[in-house]
């Protein structure tokens, strides 16, 4: 137990930021992101394969989230407008309402190809390995979502 | 500051306390413990209300910029068989229908030697120890093209009548991952292939094979030969050396598939399209640039197929390049033998294969604009030919915005300056502007594209939604006819018989744009000055259908009045098929079957016909354990 432990530890230390910053894009919200990085965790320690490269395990561990968040997303639908719309707000990006505002007014689509890009600065191929979708799928949403976050943020995007 | 910038240090604030952290490994622990001790079945949890079956892992990433060391030049690996090749070939090889090659197809230039190829990629190697992920990528627009005369699911007639794949251009088939001769469905879902036998009252599975390694992407099915083509990849070297596999099996007899042969190509699975019995297999490969120095990874760059080396006069070459887009073709009669091949020294990018050519397109930018560069390829008899290229300002919004008819390519684009811009724009066989029209519907974006003859129907939409008619009937002298002003939007429309367009969307409040539920809409197009709209209904407890992102997930049966989709529900977690009537009479739409998916991991759904029976095929998520309960084809009753 003594090793699982550890590896749980690892885990939460190297990538429970980058996995918990991810869940709380898709979902918009704290405690579902909370949820989703201990679910990714327990994955983890249970069905792990074994990994070719720390770049290969980070990935797998995205990829996982992705997929949990997709499910609650579905899930959650019992949800009404107004109940979301509070957690909109989030505490955290208050100072970043702009941007915080027009990301989170991106369909879940678009957010995480977003965030895969700008956050973890991956290129679409390696996005669309990780969602497993198609290369061109991503570019299309990368650039309809750069195009929507660039008309609310005019005077701060830069094409670099 | 840019945008990632500021992207970043938002994201900075959002993080994990420590207590939070450690909550979360208590939690996680006690819960692996837990299973441990009573051998629960893997993957339930607490914490979510039903079970959840995780995908699979999977492999392999890029790792992120290593740094190049340059030792000095190798020497090339020797070249068999091309060596070097004139830059203008004229050739007639074995069966006389190649045509001459051109060298130059407007940006795109062919290599007259493999020495050209590699200093490409060294090129690009340089690049990449310099920081490669902050060069701006070239996006593309999603999925596949193409132009519809009056396409449905409609399939094929006669005793065992059955529905087929919803594609882009008639008589340019498409894969899919499900596929019916009317007595067996065909069905891939990760790495297995499905066979049931839906003759009787219930769907039964006769057949479950693995056959890829991870995940089969599409499947094929050619029914007068009486085979399967099965699409599926490999990778290698931590996802570097993918390649893609198409193997053919004889299925006359559906309960025992007989594998006939496996076509080999590399890069990882883009697309494909079969036409008058000719596969052509679409894939794209990164090359292993940043360790350029090493012999096999030199190697690596000239593609083999089944084997055999592709002739360095098939590629097109940039002068610097890290990723080829590979093209190649063969007969279903033949499907080990590859026909001919094309390497593209660039990015991805989309398809559209028209009935007379193939238009592979891509976005670029500048500074200043986004222009889409479309370059046409004649396919004939599995020959690809390079006829010319041309640009036009904008990106392609949608699949069916780009369509060829009668050799005129017209396309219909959408740029954005201070506020969008929608444009058409009408090409000759040569790729040379006849016309178009500048600068419509601005502030608004396209969101749906139709081609019905030389009638052009496109949706645009901000906050209310246009749909525009243009009569391209003289190429030269594109007409703005009609334009009709309704709420919402659609985002597919079909051709639904004479004089009728089906629309599928959304309706949405006028002023604050807020989703009011999935809209079917009838058009009546008689008269392309009017186009009218004869019926109307809003689903209010959906809020969006797969046909939004998913030309295939449209089932429309023409003939019969059909027409069916997949919506997603406000009111539950679950998803919608939904098969509706449209009524002529009475100008109403009638739903005739309707199903609640009430596994919500979902991911596609296919409405099916055989005869006058109706079946759901899906594919999910994750199978192992959910996949027992749920089958994978079920009838669709009322």
């Amino acid at each position: 137990m003594d090793e699982i432990r550890e590896n749980a530890q690892r885990i939460l230390e190297e990538y429970g930021d980058m996995l918990f910053r991810y869940a709380y894009v898709y979902l918009k919200e704290r405690e579902g992101a909370e949820d989703i990085v201990q679910e990714v965790l327990v994955r983890y320690l249970k069905k792990a394969p074994v990994f070719e490269s720390l770049e290969h395990e980070k990935a797998w561990l995205l990829r996982v989230t992705s997929n949990l968040c997709k499910n609650q997303i579905a899930y959650n639908r019992l949800r009404t407008g107004e109940e979301l719309r509070e957690e909109l707000i989030a505490r955290e990006c208050e100072d970043y309402s702009v941007v915080w505002d027009a990301v989170s007014d991106l369909p879940d689509k678009y957010r995480r190809v977003i965030h895969l890009y700008y956050q973890e600065g991956y290129s679409s191929r390696e996005i669309a390995e990780i969602l497993g979708q198609r290369e061109s799928t991503v570019r299309s949403l990368l650039r309809r979502g750069r195009q929507k976050l660039k008309a609310v943020l005019k005077e701060v995007y830069d094409f670099a | 500051m840019t945008l990632r910038r500021r992207y970043r240090e938002m994201m900075d604030q959002v993080t994990l306390s420590e207590e939070e952290k450690q909550r979360i490994l208590e939690q996680a622990l006690s819960s692996v413990k837990e299973e441990k001790e009573e051998k629960k079945p893997v993957g339930k949890t607490a914490y979510f209300k039903k079970g959840l079956a995780v995908a699979a892992a999977f492999a392999v990433l890029v790792t992120g910029g290593v740094t190049v060391k340059m030792t000095g030049l190798l020497t090339e690996p020797a070249d068999e068989g091309a060596g070097e090749k004139s830059r203008t070939e004229a050739q007639s090889v074995d069966t006389g229908q190649r045509e001459a090659r051109k060298a130059v197809v407007g940006d795109y230039v062919r290599a007259a030697s493999y020495d050209e190829i590699y200093a490409a990629v060294r090129k690009e190697s340089l690049w990449k120890s310099l920081d490669y992920f902050s060069r701006e990528k070239t996006v593309d627009k999603a999925t596949t093209e193409g132009t519809v005369k009056n396409t449905d699911t409609t399939g094929v007639a006669g005793a065992n009548s059955h529905s087929d794949t919803n594609v882009v251009t008639e008589g340019v088939y498409e894969g899919d991952f499900v596929k019916t001769d009317g007595s067996y469905t065909y069905q891939c879902m990760e790495d297995c292939l499905y066979i049931y036998d839906i003759r009787g009252s219930k769907p039964k599975e006769i057949v479950k094979k693995k056959i890829a390694p991870r995940e089969i992407h599409t499947l094929y099915l050619d029914e007068e030969r009486g085979q399967l083509l099965v699409v599926w990849g490999k990778e290698k070297n931590g996802g570097r050396d993918g390649v893609t596999y198409v193997t053919s099996y004889d299925v006359t007899d559906p309960g025992n598939p007989k594998e006939t042969g496996v076509y080999q190509q590399p890069g990882y699975y883009e697309d494909a399209r079969i036409k008058d019995g000719i596969f052509y297999l679409f894939t794209n490969r990164y090359l292993a640039v940043e360790a350029f120095w090493k012999k096999e990874k030199r190697q690596q760059v000239i593609p083999e197929i089944n084997g055999k080396r592709i002739a360095c006069d098939r590629f097109y070459v940039r002068p610097e390049a890290g990723t080829e887009y590979v093209v190649s073709s063969f007969a279903l009669d033949h499907p080990e033998d590859s026909i001919d091949q094309m390497v593209i020294m660039n990015h991805g990018v989309s398809v559209y294969m028209g009935e007379n050519a193939l238009y592979l397109y891509e976005e670029e930018y500048d500074k200043e604009s986004e222009k889409t560069k479309i370059t046409k390829f004649t396919y004939r008899d599995g020959y690809l030919n390079g006829v010319g290229m041309a640009k036009v300002t904008g990106a392609i919004l949608d699949t069916f915005a780009i369509n060829e008819q009668d050799g005129y390519l017209r396309v219909l684009s959408t740029s954005w300056e201070e506020e969008s811009r929608n444009r058409l724009t009408v090409f000759d066989e040569k790729m040379e502007q006849t016309g178009g029209i500048e600068g419509f519907a601005k502030g608004e974006e396209i969101y749906a594209a139709r081609c019905l003859g030389n009638l052009i129907y496109c949706v645009t939409y901000h906050n209310t939604d246009p749909l525009f008619v243009i009569d391209v009937s003289d190429p030269e002298n594109p007409v703005m006819k009609g334009e009709l002003k309704v709420t919402g939007f659609a985002d597919y429309l079909h051709p639904f018989g004479e004089n009728r367009l089906l629309g599928i969307g959304l309706e949405t409040d006028p002023t604050t744009g807020e989703n009011r539920g999935v809209k079917l809409t009838m058009y009546d197009v008689a008269d392309p000055l009017k186009p009218e709209v004869i019926g109307v209904k809003v689903l209010k407890d959906l809020y969006a259908s797969d046909a939004q992102y998913d030309y295939k997930s449209v089932f429309a049966d023409v003939k019969r009045g059909l027409f069916g989709f997949t919506g997603s529900s406000n009111r539950t977690e679950e998803k919608q098929v939904l098969l509706f009537r449209w009524e002529e009479d009475r100008h109403t739409f009638v739903c005739k079957k309707q199903k609640l998916l009430t596994y919500y991991g979902y991911e596609n759904t296919r409405i099916l016909r055989q005869g006058e029976r109706f079946f759901i095929a899906h594919r999910y998520y994750d199978s192992v354990g959910m996949r027992r309960e749920i089958p994978l084809v079920e009838p669709f009753e009322s």
